[in-house]
């Protein structure tokens, strides 16, 4: 029953771990907006307008607005290629945005002004398969916003918990003239930067600039997928159910299986009080134990496969997902529910002498 | 003959088939006496095994009474009957039905009401006496039919029981050990009386007394010679 258990916890973990890499990838893409939020003007205007800006200037609790130019970027996520942001940002403004993000050189070197170079995250380098001297982006890349009329070199890597690109501003001012410049925003203090953009979507002209939050982007793209999130949460609810009811139907017919020794143990005077604890606590201590080891093999397997199958796919994943590992919690304690009913039940019409005589 | 330990009053078991009644025990009065090996005998059917779980608590009898040193059953609760059981009834059944995930001495210690220092004693002295010191620490699938039977011996012997209850010990064992088996819970009548169902009356050649049934009914109670030269049981219909 173990083993039952074990791949029980296994498969919905797995489930719930897959399923919640969507919301991973969300929130990882869109994780540079924990940093800076990016003021961005609407229709056909190059720039944000003086008269927002100098707005933008006067909220409280900014820290700084920066000018920031970008190109696009293909990467590989799970719902297929889509655009990443390059920031193009003065040597002086890419170093504050660095330091505040935590993200550090760890191989090559910063891009040098007005070249066609740029440096990545790790984990930007990875989905994109990236090593140092490859192309970031070029004129025959795919999809309406992305790609660069020249082709833009990887020449350092960052290492750091948060996905982020930089390229020099006068590289952007060169290559890319008609891409529209925006204002990059950050707060006094991180923390502060939610309450902040918050307050400048409440008073900015939507018509003019728009302002793309953490939270405006990340709800976007979970509302857009609310749908898939409901189909998924439905499959998991489904699974997780029958799992654990075929698990608790399994302990059941392991007890039966074991039917004759509480049998013998009743005759020989054990009371059915104890017996059942006794029947119960092995089949908690075994679910448990089954629990345990289906915890450890899903994280090991995902370990593995993370490297192996997902992140070549663009699929995130968290091997160690809490929420993977809390829709299974519901298995050990369904299972011994299950136990503690059907063995009370059938403890409580036990026949000893029925059962001894049958053999 | 020594105080009755167990005495019975026209205890009945009996069974509703369809519409019709089926006795397994019919009005059997019997006195058993302490420190005794007593046997049963009788042919298949006649409710040999219905009077020993009967005697025991096991079942309940559908009319009559009897009382364990003066206790009457039917005053007892189904936990008193099994606290009764525990503390002064040993069990040994035609099947040596062992606890396959626990080792021979763990089995054994199933028996004893307490665990302590003192059980442990006991099992120990106990594996010695039936002479399967060696195999205490073995699991059941690893003992021989003869050995298992001896683990249930001295599982019935951990509570030092008044009286051990053997249903057709020998059944399922060839005539060695079937003999071996009957000569260790022959020797407990040193410390309380001995029950012992068969079919083979030589099985019982060192028992006190030998209780003949037939129909239900406990019909006479004869000596081990009488009941080996097949006096009233060999002579009824089966």
């Amino acid at each position: 029953m173990a083993v039952v258990i074990v791949l029980s916890v296994f498969l919905i973990a797995s489930v719930v771990t897959i399923v919640n890499s969507v919301d991973l990838t969300v929130t990882t893409i869109y994780n540079y907006t924990q940093i800076a939020t990016p003021i961005i003007p609407q229709r056909s205007a190059l720039s944000v307008d003086p008269d927002i800006e100098a707005m933008v200037r006067r909220q409280p609790g900014i820290d700084r607005v920066m000018d920031a130019g970008a190109f696009f970027m293909n990467i590989n996520t799970v719902f297929g290629r889509v655009p990443f942001i390059c920031f193009a940002l003065t040597d002086e403004q890419r170093n504050y945005l660095m330091a505040r993000s935590g993200d550090h050189l760890v191989a090559g070197r910063l891009p040098i002004d007005g070249r066609p170079e740029a440096i990545l995250s790790e984990g930007l380098v990875n989905n994109k398969k990236l090593k140092l001297g490859d192309i970031v982006a070029g004129p025959t890349d795919e999809g309406g916003i992305s790609g660069s009329p020249v082709p833009v070199k990887l020449v350092g890597i960052m290492d750091g918990p948060t996905w982020i690109a930089f390229t020099s501003r006068s590289f952007a001012d060169i290559a890319l003239p008609a891409m529209p410049t925006f204002l990059l925003v950050t707060a006094n203090t991180p923390g502060g930067l939610a309450a902040l953009s918050h307050s400048l979507d409440s008073q900015v002209d939507h018509s003019r600039v728009q302002v793309l939050s953490n939270h405006n982007l990340v709800q976007q793209l979970r509302d857009s997928l609310a749908s898939m999130y409901l189909i998924m949460s439905l499959v998991n609810a489904m699974v997780i159910l029958v799992v654990a009811i075929m698990s608790g139907m399994l302990s059941n017919i392991y007890f039966t299986q074991r039917l004759s020794e509480f049998a013998v143990l009743a005759a020989i005077g054990l009371k059915r009080s104890i017996l059942i604890w006794h029947a119960v606590s092995e089949t908690a201590i075994l679910t448990a134990i089954g629990w345990v080891l289906g915890i450890i093999v899903t994280w090991t397997s995902l370990s593995y496969m993370r490297g192996t199958v997902f992140e070549p796919r663009g699929m995130l994943i968290d091997p160690h997902d809490i929420i993977a590992l809390l829709y299974t919690v519901p298995i050990p304690l369904i299972i011994t529910v299950f136990a503690i009913a059907t063995i009370s039940f059938r403890m409580s019409r036990l026949d000893p002498v029925a059962i001894i005589e049958r053999r | 003959m020594s105080e009755p330990i167990i005495c019975s009053d026209a205890i009945s078991l009996s069974y509703f088939d369809g519409d019709r009644t089926t006795y397994a025990l019919r009005e059997a009065t019997i006195e058993l006496p302490d420190k005794e090996f007593i046997g049963i005998m009788g042919p298949s059917g006649s409710g040999k095994s219905s009077l020993l779980y009967v005697l025991s608590g096991l079942k309940r009898p559908t009319s009559g009474d009897l009382n364990f040193r003066g206790a009457l059953y039917s005053k007892m609760s189904e936990k008193q009957i099994t606290e009764l059981r525990r503390r002064n009834f040993g069990f040994v059944f035609q099947q040596p039905w062992l606890l396959n995930w626990q080792t021979a001495l763990e089995n054994v210690m199933m028996g004893a009401p307490e665990t302590n220092h003192e059980a442990e004693d006991l099992a120990e002295i106990n594996f010695h006496r039936l002479g399967i010191h060696d195999l205490r620490l073995k699991q059941p699938s690893q003992l021989s039919g003869g050995e298992k039977q001896r683990v249930c011996v001295a599982r019935a012997m951990m509570n030092r029981p008044s009286v051990i209850f053997a249903d057709e010990p020998t059944a399922s064992l060839d005539q060695r050990n079937g003999h071996l088996v009957v000569d260790l819970l022959s020797e407990y009548k040193e410390h309380g009386t001995v029950v012992i169902v068969t079919h083979d009356a030589g099985m019982l050649a060192k028992a006190d007394r030998v209780l003949v049934m037939r129909d239900g009914a406990a019909i006479e109670w004869l000596t081990p010679t009488e009941a080996a030269a097949g006096k009233s049981y060999a002579a009824s219909p089966s």
